[in-house]
Protein backbone atom coordinates (compact mmCIF):
# COMPACT_ATOMS: atom_id res chain seq x y z
CA UNK A 1 0.00 0.00 0.00
CA UNK A 2 1.41 3.40 -0.92
CA UNK A 3 1.80 6.37 1.64
CA UNK A 4 -1.05 8.38 0.07
CA UNK A 5 -3.18 5.46 0.30
CA UNK A 6 -2.23 5.11 4.24
CA UNK A 7 -2.56 8.68 4.45
CA UNK A 8 -6.39 8.30 2.90
CA UNK A 9 -7.41 5.65 4.36
CA UNK A 10 -6.62 7.20 7.70
CA UNK A 11 -8.13 10.27 7.03
CA UNK A 12 -11.62 8.28 6.13
CA UNK A 13 -11.79 6.09 8.98
CA UNK A 14 -10.89 9.27 12.03
CA UNK A 15 -12.39 12.38 10.20
CA UNK A 16 -14.40 10.70 7.83
CA UNK A 17 -18.12 11.19 9.41
CA UNK A 18 -17.00 14.87 10.92
CA UNK A 19 -15.90 16.31 7.40
CA UNK A 20 -19.22 14.72 5.86
CA UNK A 21 -20.98 16.76 8.75
CA UNK A 22 -19.01 19.71 7.94
CA UNK A 23 -20.77 19.68 4.37
CA UNK A 24 -24.14 18.37 5.83
CA UNK A 25 -24.12 22.04 6.74
CA UNK A 26 -23.07 23.13 3.62
CA UNK A 27 -25.46 21.05 1.38
CA UNK A 28 -28.25 20.33 3.76
CA UNK A 29 -28.61 17.02 2.10
CA UNK A 30 -26.99 13.41 3.44
CA UNK A 31 -26.31 11.97 0.36
CA UNK A 32 -25.03 15.53 -0.96
CA UNK A 33 -22.76 15.67 1.37
CA UNK A 34 -21.53 12.79 0.60
CA UNK A 35 -20.57 13.05 -2.59
CA UNK A 36 -19.20 16.57 -1.75
CA UNK A 37 -16.80 14.81 0.58
CA UNK A 38 -15.61 11.87 -1.75
CA UNK A 39 -15.58 14.14 -4.72
CA UNK A 40 -13.07 16.49 -2.47
CA UNK A 41 -10.46 13.56 -0.64
CA UNK A 42 -10.16 12.42 -4.61
CA UNK A 43 -9.76 15.93 -6.19
CA UNK A 44 -7.22 16.33 -3.44
CA UNK A 45 -4.99 12.80 -3.42
CA UNK A 46 -5.01 13.35 -7.04
CA UNK A 47 -3.71 16.77 -7.14
CA UNK A 48 -1.04 16.13 -4.15
CA UNK A 49 0.86 12.84 -5.57
CA UNK A 50 2.67 13.21 -1.87
CA UNK A 51 0.07 14.33 0.93
CA UNK A 52 2.39 14.83 4.41
CA UNK A 53 -0.22 13.27 7.25
CA UNK A 54 -3.37 13.10 7.86
CA UNK A 55 -3.69 16.49 9.27
CA UNK A 56 -2.69 18.19 6.34
CA UNK A 57 -5.01 16.09 4.12
CA UNK A 58 -7.81 17.36 6.01
CA UNK A 59 -6.40 20.98 5.81
CA UNK A 60 -6.73 20.08 2.08
CA UNK A 61 -9.86 18.31 2.08
CA UNK A 62 -12.29 21.29 3.85
CA UNK A 63 -10.40 23.22 1.75
CA UNK A 64 -11.37 21.13 -1.41
CA UNK A 65 -14.93 20.78 0.10
CA UNK A 66 -15.62 24.41 0.34
CA UNK A 67 -14.21 25.17 -3.68
CA UNK A 68 -16.34 21.96 -4.50
CA UNK A 69 -19.25 23.24 -3.07
CA UNK A 70 -19.25 26.76 -4.69
CA UNK A 71 -17.81 25.75 -7.56
CA UNK A 72 -20.79 23.07 -7.65
CA UNK A 73 -21.88 23.81 -11.43
CA UNK A 74 -17.85 22.63 -12.88
CA UNK A 75 -18.58 18.94 -11.65
CA UNK A 76 -20.00 17.67 -15.04
CA UNK A 77 -18.81 14.05 -14.33
CA UNK A 78 -20.12 11.62 -10.98
CA UNK A 79 -18.11 8.31 -10.79
CA UNK A 80 -21.51 6.29 -9.26
CA UNK A 81 -19.04 3.34 -9.34
CA UNK A 82 -17.91 3.95 -5.89
CA UNK A 83 -19.74 2.42 -3.35
CA UNK A 84 -22.11 4.87 -1.70
CA UNK A 85 -21.60 5.17 2.24
CA UNK A 86 -23.74 3.50 4.41
CA UNK A 87 -26.70 5.28 5.57
CA UNK A 88 -28.47 4.65 8.99
CA UNK A 89 -31.73 5.60 9.02
CA UNK A 90 -33.23 8.93 10.37
CA UNK A 91 -32.52 9.77 13.78
CA UNK A 92 -35.15 10.48 16.08
CA UNK A 93 -33.67 10.00 19.14
CA UNK A 94 -34.58 13.23 20.63
CA UNK A 95 -38.03 15.30 21.89
CA UNK A 96 -39.62 15.87 18.63
CA UNK A 97 -39.30 20.34 19.05
CA UNK A 98 -35.39 18.70 18.78
CA UNK A 99 -36.18 17.38 15.88
CA UNK A 100 -38.04 19.89 14.11
CA UNK A 101 -35.64 22.48 15.10
CA UNK A 102 -32.39 20.40 12.93
CA UNK A 103 -34.85 20.47 10.10
CA UNK A 104 -35.73 24.12 10.54
CA UNK A 105 -31.83 24.86 10.59
CA UNK A 106 -31.08 22.56 7.74
CA UNK A 107 -34.04 24.21 5.79
CA UNK A 108 -32.62 28.18 6.76
CA UNK A 109 -29.20 27.37 5.72
CA UNK A 110 -30.63 25.77 2.38
CA UNK A 111 -31.98 29.76 2.12
CA UNK A 112 -28.57 31.27 2.27
CA UNK A 113 -26.09 32.19 -0.46
CA UNK A 114 -23.51 29.74 -1.13
CA UNK A 115 -20.65 31.75 0.29
CA UNK A 116 -22.74 33.00 2.97
CA UNK A 117 -23.47 29.71 3.94
CA UNK A 118 -19.75 29.16 3.79
CA UNK A 119 -19.45 32.26 6.08
CA UNK A 120 -21.62 30.95 8.33
CA UNK A 121 -20.83 27.42 8.83
CA UNK A 122 -16.88 28.74 8.77
CA UNK A 123 -17.32 30.95 11.74
CA UNK A 124 -20.48 29.49 14.02
CA UNK A 125 -19.57 25.83 13.30
CA UNK A 126 -15.57 25.36 12.48
CA UNK A 127 -14.89 28.38 14.86
CA UNK A 128 -12.68 30.00 12.61
CA UNK A 129 -11.50 33.65 13.33
CA UNK A 130 -12.80 36.06 11.28
CA UNK A 131 -9.60 36.04 9.17
CA UNK A 132 -9.51 32.67 8.67
CA UNK A 133 -12.86 32.27 6.99
CA UNK A 134 -11.59 35.18 4.90
CA UNK A 135 -8.70 33.18 4.21
CA UNK A 136 -10.52 30.31 3.09
CA UNK A 137 -12.77 32.25 0.49
CA UNK A 138 -10.34 34.44 -0.47
CA UNK A 139 -12.35 37.21 0.78
CA UNK A 140 -11.91 40.26 2.51
CA UNK A 141 -12.33 40.55 6.27
CA UNK A 142 -14.45 43.67 5.70
CA UNK A 143 -16.79 41.26 3.16
CA UNK A 144 -16.79 37.77 5.48
CA UNK A 145 -18.24 40.26 8.38
CA UNK A 146 -20.81 41.61 5.66
CA UNK A 147 -21.83 38.24 5.13
CA UNK A 148 -22.23 36.70 8.25
CA UNK A 149 -24.29 39.69 9.12
CA UNK A 150 -26.60 38.86 6.67
CA UNK A 151 -26.66 35.43 7.18
CA UNK A 152 -27.30 35.96 10.12
CA UNK A 153 -29.89 38.15 9.80
CA UNK A 154 -31.98 35.78 7.11
CA UNK A 155 -31.49 32.74 9.88
CA UNK A 156 -33.33 35.19 12.06
CA UNK A 157 -36.38 35.64 9.61
CA UNK A 158 -36.69 31.46 9.88
CA UNK A 159 -35.21 30.84 13.36
CA UNK A 160 -36.20 33.78 15.98
CA UNK A 161 -33.27 35.69 17.67
CA UNK A 162 -30.16 34.12 17.77
CA UNK A 163 -27.08 34.61 19.78
CA UNK A 164 -24.45 34.89 17.95
CA UNK A 165 -21.39 35.14 20.13
CA UNK A 166 -18.42 36.40 20.01
CA UNK A 167 -17.78 39.31 17.29
CA UNK A 168 -19.53 42.02 19.14
CA UNK A 169 -19.30 44.40 16.50
CA UNK A 170 -20.85 41.71 14.15
CA UNK A 171 -24.66 43.60 13.90
CA UNK A 172 -22.96 46.92 13.39
CA UNK A 173 -20.96 46.31 9.93
CA UNK A 174 -21.74 48.88 7.24
CA UNK A 175 -21.21 47.98 4.13
CA UNK A 176 -18.02 49.81 3.75
CA UNK A 177 -16.10 49.17 1.02
CA UNK A 178 -12.34 48.43 -0.07
CA UNK A 179 -11.32 47.63 3.81
CA UNK A 180 -10.03 44.42 5.19
CA UNK B 1 -32.84 33.65 22.54
CA UNK B 2 -30.76 30.36 20.77
CA UNK B 3 -27.43 29.99 20.44
CA UNK B 4 -26.39 29.67 16.74
CA UNK B 5 -23.42 27.56 17.54
CA UNK B 6 -25.48 25.25 19.48
CA UNK B 7 -27.91 24.67 16.93
CA UNK B 8 -25.61 24.30 13.70
CA UNK B 9 -23.59 21.57 16.43
CA UNK B 10 -26.98 20.26 16.95
CA UNK B 11 -27.84 19.52 13.42
CA UNK B 12 -24.63 18.55 12.50
CA UNK B 13 -24.27 15.96 15.08
CA UNK B 14 -27.46 13.96 14.30
CA UNK B 15 -26.93 14.49 10.76
CA UNK B 16 -27.10 10.29 9.71
CA UNK B 17 -23.56 9.50 7.99
CA UNK B 18 -21.17 6.80 8.64
CA UNK B 19 -17.91 6.39 7.32
CA UNK B 20 -17.20 6.70 3.79
CA UNK B 21 -16.35 3.44 1.82
CA UNK B 22 -11.61 3.73 1.27
CA UNK B 23 -11.98 1.10 -0.95
CA UNK B 24 -13.94 2.97 -3.74
CA UNK B 25 -12.25 6.12 -3.11
CA UNK B 26 -8.29 4.24 -3.71
CA UNK B 27 -9.65 3.07 -7.24
CA UNK B 28 -10.90 6.52 -8.29
CA UNK B 29 -7.52 8.60 -7.19
CA UNK B 30 -5.69 6.00 -9.27
CA UNK B 31 -8.22 6.26 -12.19
CA UNK B 32 -7.88 10.19 -12.16
CA UNK B 33 -4.23 9.95 -11.70
CA UNK B 34 -3.47 8.03 -15.20
CA UNK B 35 -6.33 9.61 -17.14
CA UNK B 36 -5.46 13.37 -16.61
CA UNK B 37 -2.22 12.61 -16.45
CA UNK B 38 -2.60 11.67 -20.04
CA UNK B 39 0.94 11.12 -21.59
CA UNK B 40 4.27 8.47 -20.39
CA UNK B 41 6.18 10.75 -18.36
CA UNK B 42 10.02 9.91 -18.03
CA UNK B 43 9.28 7.59 -15.32
CA UNK B 44 9.15 4.67 -17.95
CA UNK B 45 6.91 1.36 -19.42
CA UNK B 46 5.19 1.07 -15.71
CA UNK B 47 3.67 4.60 -16.13
CA UNK B 48 2.05 3.45 -19.56
CA UNK B 49 0.95 0.77 -18.81
CA UNK B 50 -1.05 2.21 -15.57
CA UNK B 51 -2.41 4.42 -18.27
CA UNK B 52 -2.90 1.82 -20.63
CA UNK B 53 -5.26 -0.21 -17.52
CA UNK B 54 -7.19 2.98 -16.75
CA UNK B 55 -8.16 2.98 -20.40
CA UNK B 56 -9.00 -0.33 -20.65
CA UNK B 57 -11.35 -0.39 -17.78
CA UNK B 58 -13.09 2.81 -18.10
CA UNK B 59 -14.24 2.56 -21.67
CA UNK B 60 -17.87 4.14 -20.93
CA UNK B 61 -16.12 6.91 -19.43
CA UNK B 62 -14.02 7.69 -22.57
CA UNK B 63 -16.85 8.11 -24.69
CA UNK B 64 -18.89 9.72 -22.65
CA UNK B 65 -18.31 13.42 -23.00
CA UNK B 66 -16.83 13.22 -26.01
CA UNK B 67 -20.13 12.15 -27.45
CA UNK B 68 -21.83 15.10 -25.60
CA UNK B 69 -19.63 17.64 -27.65
CA UNK B 70 -20.75 15.76 -31.07
CA UNK B 71 -16.55 14.51 -31.12
CA UNK B 72 -16.98 10.51 -31.44
CA UNK B 73 -14.35 8.98 -29.48
CA UNK B 74 -12.53 7.01 -32.81
CA UNK B 75 -10.04 3.80 -31.53
CA UNK B 76 -8.65 4.49 -35.25
CA UNK B 77 -8.25 8.23 -35.07
CA UNK B 78 -4.11 9.22 -34.95
CA UNK B 79 -2.76 9.83 -31.26
CA UNK B 80 -2.94 13.51 -30.10
CA UNK B 81 -5.74 13.98 -33.44
CA UNK B 82 -9.34 14.49 -33.20
CA UNK B 83 -11.25 12.17 -32.15
CA UNK B 84 -7.61 10.25 -30.52
CA UNK B 85 -6.67 10.48 -27.22
CA UNK B 86 -3.93 12.51 -25.70
CA UNK B 87 -2.70 10.07 -23.72
CA UNK B 88 -1.70 7.84 -26.59
CA UNK B 89 0.57 10.24 -27.80
CA UNK B 90 4.36 9.05 -27.73
CA UNK B 91 5.49 12.13 -25.74
CA UNK B 92 7.01 13.18 -22.61
CA UNK B 93 5.57 14.95 -20.07
CA UNK B 94 6.75 18.70 -19.28
CA UNK B 95 8.49 18.40 -16.09
CA UNK B 96 9.52 21.68 -13.77
CA UNK B 97 12.89 20.98 -13.56
CA UNK B 98 13.37 19.37 -16.73
CA UNK B 99 15.40 20.49 -19.90
CA UNK B 100 12.59 21.94 -21.67
CA UNK B 101 9.13 22.76 -20.11
CA UNK B 102 5.95 23.84 -21.62
CA UNK B 103 2.57 25.31 -20.08
CA UNK B 104 -0.10 26.98 -21.87
CA UNK B 105 -2.62 29.75 -21.06
CA UNK B 106 -5.85 30.91 -22.27
CA UNK B 107 -4.42 34.42 -23.21
CA UNK B 108 -7.45 35.95 -21.11
CA UNK B 109 -7.31 39.62 -22.02
CA UNK B 110 -8.36 38.67 -26.05
CA UNK B 111 -10.63 35.42 -25.83
CA UNK B 112 -13.67 37.70 -25.98
CA UNK B 113 -12.17 40.87 -27.80
CA UNK B 114 -10.54 39.74 -30.86
CA UNK B 115 -12.87 36.59 -31.59
CA UNK B 116 -15.20 34.83 -29.29
CA UNK B 117 -15.18 31.68 -31.12
CA UNK B 118 -11.96 31.23 -31.26
CA UNK B 119 -9.57 30.38 -27.91
CA UNK B 120 -6.25 32.47 -27.94
CA UNK B 121 -3.83 30.52 -25.81
CA UNK B 122 -0.24 31.43 -25.09
CA UNK B 123 2.41 28.55 -25.37
CA UNK B 124 4.92 29.00 -22.85
CA UNK B 125 8.43 27.38 -23.44
CA UNK B 126 10.93 27.66 -20.44
CA UNK B 127 14.17 25.66 -19.34
CA UNK B 128 16.52 26.59 -16.47
CA UNK B 129 18.24 29.55 -15.44
CA UNK B 130 21.13 28.13 -14.16
CA UNK B 131 21.47 25.88 -17.07
CA UNK B 132 19.33 26.73 -20.05
CA UNK B 133 19.50 25.17 -23.69
CA UNK B 134 19.48 25.74 -26.63
CA UNK B 135 15.97 23.54 -28.62
CA UNK B 136 16.11 22.71 -32.20
CA UNK B 137 12.22 23.53 -32.93
CA UNK B 138 10.40 21.32 -34.93
CA UNK B 139 7.14 22.68 -34.52
CA UNK B 140 4.10 23.37 -31.80
CA UNK B 141 0.36 22.32 -32.01
CA UNK B 142 -2.33 23.21 -28.97
CA UNK B 143 -5.10 21.07 -28.50
CA UNK B 144 -7.96 21.05 -26.20
CA UNK B 145 -9.65 17.77 -24.53
CA UNK B 146 -12.52 16.78 -23.10
CA UNK B 147 -12.78 15.07 -19.23
CA UNK B 148 -11.58 11.69 -20.51
CA UNK B 149 -8.53 13.32 -23.02
CA UNK B 150 -10.08 12.79 -25.99
CA UNK B 151 -9.10 15.51 -28.72
CA UNK B 152 -11.79 17.89 -29.44
CA UNK B 153 -10.24 20.61 -31.42
CA UNK B 154 -7.11 21.41 -32.52
CA UNK B 155 -4.91 24.41 -34.42
CA UNK B 156 -1.31 24.19 -35.00
CA UNK B 157 1.23 27.15 -33.55
CA UNK B 158 3.43 29.23 -36.03
CA UNK B 159 6.95 29.89 -35.03
CA UNK B 160 7.67 32.08 -37.41
CA UNK B 161 11.20 31.26 -38.33
CA UNK B 162 12.14 29.56 -35.41
CA UNK B 163 14.86 26.76 -35.86
CA UNK B 164 16.61 26.71 -33.21
CA UNK B 165 16.13 28.92 -29.57
CA UNK B 166 17.90 29.31 -26.45
CA UNK B 167 15.10 28.71 -23.69
CA UNK B 168 15.97 29.82 -19.97
CA UNK B 169 13.45 30.24 -16.98
CA UNK B 170 13.68 34.16 -16.89
CA UNK B 171 13.63 34.13 -20.74
CA UNK B 172 10.94 31.92 -21.88
CA UNK B 173 9.89 31.43 -25.26
CA UNK B 174 6.02 32.81 -25.84
CA UNK B 175 3.99 31.07 -29.06
CA UNK B 176 0.92 32.47 -29.48
CA UNK B 177 -1.96 30.46 -31.21
CA UNK B 178 -5.61 30.59 -31.28
CA UNK B 179 -7.90 26.95 -31.80
CA UNK B 180 -11.44 27.35 -33.72
CA UNK B 181 -13.95 25.97 -30.77
CA UNK B 182 -15.11 23.89 -33.26
CA UNK B 183 -12.46 22.69 -35.34
CA UNK B 184 -12.98 19.15 -34.78
CA UNK B 185 -16.62 18.75 -35.46
CA UNK B 186 -19.18 19.30 -38.06
CA UNK B 187 -22.07 19.02 -35.85
CA UNK B 188 -22.59 20.40 -32.32
CA UNK B 189 -19.99 23.16 -31.07
CA UNK B 190 -18.14 22.52 -27.88
CA UNK B 191 -19.76 23.07 -25.36
CA UNK B 192 -18.44 22.43 -21.42
CA UNK B 193 -15.43 22.06 -19.54
CA UNK B 194 -11.88 21.24 -21.48
CA UNK B 195 -8.34 21.56 -21.04
CA UNK B 196 -6.00 23.28 -23.75
CA UNK B 197 -2.32 21.09 -24.32
CA UNK B 198 0.55 21.97 -25.87
CA UNK B 199 2.60 19.54 -27.68
CA UNK B 200 5.98 20.90 -28.45
CA UNK B 201 8.68 19.17 -30.74
CA UNK B 202 11.91 19.59 -30.35
CA UNK B 203 15.35 17.70 -31.63
CA UNK B 204 14.63 14.69 -28.89
CA UNK B 205 10.96 13.75 -29.54
CA UNK B 206 7.65 15.58 -28.18
CA UNK B 207 6.61 17.37 -25.05
CA UNK B 208 3.36 17.91 -24.07
CA UNK B 209 2.52 20.59 -21.31
CA UNK B 210 -0.36 22.50 -19.97
CA UNK B 211 -3.81 20.77 -18.94
CA UNK B 212 -5.00 24.28 -18.49
CA UNK B 213 -9.13 24.22 -18.01
CA UNK B 214 -11.00 26.40 -20.52
CA UNK B 215 -14.96 26.44 -19.87
CA UNK B 216 -16.88 27.09 -23.47
CA UNK B 217 -19.99 28.03 -24.01
CA UNK B 218 -22.04 26.69 -27.27
CA UNK B 219 -18.85 26.98 -29.51
CA UNK B 220 -17.84 30.51 -27.89
CA UNK B 221 -15.09 31.50 -25.35
CA UNK B 222 -18.32 33.10 -22.64
CA UNK B 223 -17.62 36.67 -20.99
CA UNK B 224 -18.76 36.65 -16.86
CA UNK B 225 -20.87 39.35 -17.95
CA UNK B 226 -23.94 39.44 -16.46
CA UNK B 227 -22.94 36.92 -13.95
CA UNK B 228 -23.17 36.92 -9.65
CA UNK B 229 -19.27 37.19 -8.80
CA UNK B 230 -19.74 33.78 -6.57
CA UNK B 231 -20.02 31.85 -9.81
CA UNK B 232 -17.26 33.31 -11.35
CA UNK B 233 -14.46 33.45 -8.15
CA UNK B 234 -15.30 30.05 -7.16
CA UNK B 235 -12.75 27.34 -7.32
CA UNK B 236 -9.85 29.70 -6.53
CA UNK B 237 -6.63 27.83 -5.20
CA UNK B 238 -5.85 29.69 -2.04
CA UNK B 239 -2.66 28.03 -1.35
CA UNK B 240 -1.98 31.34 -3.96
CA UNK B 241 -2.12 34.92 -2.27
CA UNK B 242 -3.31 37.92 -4.55
CA UNK B 243 -3.22 41.22 -3.56
CA UNK B 244 -3.64 44.33 -5.73
CA UNK B 245 -4.32 47.69 -5.86
CA UNK B 246 -7.09 49.44 -7.99
CA UNK B 247 -7.23 53.04 -8.64
CA UNK B 248 -9.32 55.10 -11.44
CA UNK B 249 -7.76 57.90 -13.48
CA UNK B 250 -6.81 58.98 -16.68
CA UNK B 251 -3.73 58.95 -19.44
CA UNK B 252 -2.37 61.72 -19.58
CA UNK B 253 -0.51 63.40 -22.61
CA UNK B 254 2.99 62.39 -21.63
CA UNK B 255 1.44 58.34 -21.09
CA UNK B 256 1.14 58.47 -17.56
CA UNK B 257 -1.57 57.49 -15.37
CA UNK B 258 -2.85 60.19 -13.36
CA UNK B 259 -4.69 58.85 -10.19
CA UNK B 260 -7.48 60.92 -9.46
CA UNK B 261 -7.57 62.72 -12.63
CA UNK B 262 -9.92 61.82 -14.47
CA UNK B 263 -12.35 58.66 -14.51
CA UNK B 264 -11.59 56.83 -17.76
CA UNK B 265 -8.75 55.06 -17.05
CA UNK B 266 -9.08 51.80 -14.47
CA UNK B 267 -5.57 50.71 -13.13
CA UNK B 268 -4.96 47.49 -11.14
CA UNK B 269 -1.84 46.13 -9.45
CA UNK B 270 -1.64 42.75 -8.36
CA UNK B 271 0.83 40.33 -7.29
CA UNK B 272 0.73 36.88 -6.66
CA UNK B 273 2.71 34.97 -3.70
CA UNK B 274 2.82 31.83 -2.05
CA UNK B 275 1.13 30.68 1.27
CA UNK B 276 3.21 28.77 3.56
CA UNK B 277 5.67 26.59 1.82
CA UNK B 278 3.93 26.43 -0.96
CA UNK B 279 5.88 25.80 -4.51
CA UNK B 280 5.23 26.03 -8.18
CA UNK B 281 6.95 27.31 -11.20
CA UNK B 282 5.62 27.96 -14.83
CA UNK B 283 3.45 30.39 -16.91
CA UNK B 284 0.90 32.77 -16.06
CA UNK B 285 -1.79 34.26 -18.17
CA UNK B 286 -2.35 38.09 -17.80
CA UNK B 287 -4.06 40.03 -15.13
CA UNK B 288 -7.95 40.10 -15.49
CA UNK B 289 -9.87 42.85 -13.76
CA UNK B 290 -13.68 42.49 -13.37
CA UNK B 291 -15.96 45.13 -11.64
CA UNK B 292 -19.30 43.89 -9.82
CA UNK B 293 -22.36 46.35 -8.35
CA UNK B 294 -23.81 46.39 -5.48
CA UNK B 295 -25.80 43.19 -6.44
CA UNK B 296 -22.71 41.01 -6.92
CA UNK B 297 -23.33 41.11 -10.76
CA UNK B 298 -19.95 41.29 -12.89
CA UNK B 299 -20.99 44.56 -14.72
CA UNK B 300 -17.42 44.78 -16.06
CA UNK B 301 -14.51 42.31 -17.82
CA UNK B 302 -11.41 43.42 -18.81
CA UNK B 303 -11.44 40.49 -21.20
CA UNK B 304 -14.09 41.96 -23.32
CA UNK B 305 -12.34 45.19 -24.37
CA UNK B 306 -11.01 45.61 -27.90
CA UNK B 307 -8.26 47.60 -26.68
CA UNK B 308 -7.41 44.25 -24.39
CA UNK B 309 -3.53 43.46 -25.03
CA UNK B 310 -2.39 39.90 -24.87
CA UNK B 311 -0.01 38.49 -22.09
CA UNK B 312 1.43 35.97 -20.01
CA UNK B 313 4.24 35.42 -17.84
CA UNK B 314 6.68 33.07 -16.36
CA UNK B 315 6.44 32.35 -12.24
CA UNK B 316 8.69 30.28 -10.09
CA UNK B 317 6.99 30.18 -6.54
CA UNK B 318 7.81 31.25 -3.81
CA UNK B 319 11.21 32.70 -5.44
CA UNK B 320 9.86 34.58 -7.81
CA UNK B 321 6.13 35.92 -7.90
CA UNK B 322 3.49 37.00 -9.94
CA UNK B 323 3.40 40.90 -10.66
CA UNK B 324 0.94 42.46 -12.99
CA UNK B 325 -0.81 45.29 -13.51
CA UNK B 326 -3.60 45.98 -16.35
CA UNK B 327 -5.22 49.13 -17.80
CA UNK B 328 -8.61 49.06 -18.69
CA UNK B 329 -11.12 51.42 -20.10
CA UNK B 330 -13.95 52.66 -17.25
CA UNK B 331 -16.06 51.04 -19.59
CA UNK B 332 -18.98 48.39 -18.58
CA UNK B 333 -20.30 45.26 -20.28
CA UNK B 334 -22.42 47.11 -22.59
CA UNK B 335 -19.87 49.08 -23.96
CA UNK B 336 -20.92 52.41 -22.24
CA UNK B 337 -18.84 54.64 -19.64
CA UNK B 338 -20.01 53.48 -16.04
CA UNK B 339 -22.45 54.38 -14.62
CA UNK B 340 -22.26 56.48 -11.64
CA UNK B 341 -22.70 53.70 -8.11
CA UNK B 342 -19.83 51.79 -6.14
CA UNK B 343 -17.99 48.95 -7.65
CA UNK B 344 -16.18 46.44 -5.72
CA UNK B 345 -12.61 44.86 -8.40
CA UNK B 346 -11.87 41.30 -8.63
CA UNK B 347 -8.42 40.41 -10.04
CA UNK B 348 -8.04 36.95 -11.27
CA UNK B 349 -5.51 34.87 -13.28
CA UNK B 350 -4.85 31.63 -13.95
CA UNK B 351 -1.55 29.87 -13.94
CA UNK B 352 -0.32 26.82 -15.86
CA UNK B 353 2.40 24.76 -13.92
CA UNK B 354 5.74 23.21 -15.99
CA UNK B 355 4.24 20.03 -14.48
CA UNK B 356 1.82 18.10 -17.03
CA UNK B 357 1.23 15.96 -14.15
CA UNK B 358 -0.14 18.90 -11.83
CA UNK B 359 -3.43 18.11 -12.99
CA UNK B 360 -5.01 21.69 -14.44
CA UNK B 361 -4.39 24.77 -13.89
CA UNK B 362 -4.72 27.45 -10.35
CA UNK B 363 -7.35 30.25 -10.21
CA UNK B 364 -6.15 32.85 -8.31
CA UNK B 365 -8.13 35.29 -7.85
CA UNK B 366 -9.63 37.76 -5.23
CA UNK B 367 -11.43 41.18 -4.03
CA UNK B 368 -8.77 43.63 -4.41
CA UNK B 369 -10.82 46.59 -3.31
CA UNK B 370 -13.83 49.34 -4.27
CA UNK B 371 -14.22 52.22 -5.24
CA UNK B 372 -17.68 54.84 -5.89
CA UNK B 373 -17.49 56.38 -9.37
CA UNK B 374 -19.54 59.31 -9.89
CA UNK B 375 -19.65 62.91 -9.43
CA UNK B 376 -19.03 65.02 -6.67
CA UNK B 377 -18.34 61.94 -4.00
CA UNK B 378 -15.39 59.60 -6.57
CA UNK B 379 -13.49 57.76 -4.06
CA UNK B 380 -11.24 56.24 -6.98
CA UNK B 381 -8.87 53.99 -5.37
CA UNK B 382 -9.12 51.13 -2.90
CA UNK B 383 -6.91 47.81 -2.00
CA UNK B 384 -7.36 44.91 -1.03
CA UNK B 385 -6.06 41.25 -0.67
CA UNK B 386 -7.27 37.76 -0.59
Amino acid sequence: MADWERTLDALVRDRGPALVRHAYLLTGDTAAAEDLVQDAIVATFVRRAQVRDERAAEAYVRRAILTTFLDGHRRAVRFRSVRHLLLRDEQHDGPESAVSDRDAVTEALRTLAPRVRACVVLRFYDDLPIADVAEQLGLSVGAVKRYLSDGTRALEVALGPLRAPVDDDLHDVTATRGQS
Amino acid sequence: MRDLRDLLSETARHAPVDVPATGGLVGRVRRRRAVRTGVRSAAGVGAVGAIAFAAVHVPSLQNQAADEAGIASDPAAEAGSCGGRLADLDATASTVDGPVRVAVVPAATSTVGIDSSTLDVAVVVGSSFEDPVVMSFGGASVVLTDDDGIVVATAEVDPGALAQVELGSQKPLYLWSGIGLESCSDQAPLDGDYEVWAVLQDGAGQIVGGGTPVRVADGQVPTVCGRDIDDVVTGVDHELAIEGEIQLGTVGEDTEFESGAGTDTLWLRTEVTARGDESDAGAMDGVRLLLTDESGTVVMDSATSPNAGRSAEWYDLPAVGLGGQLFADAVGCDGQPLPEGDYEAWALRMTSSWDAEEPGGRLVGANVGGFSFGSGSSDGSGSGEG
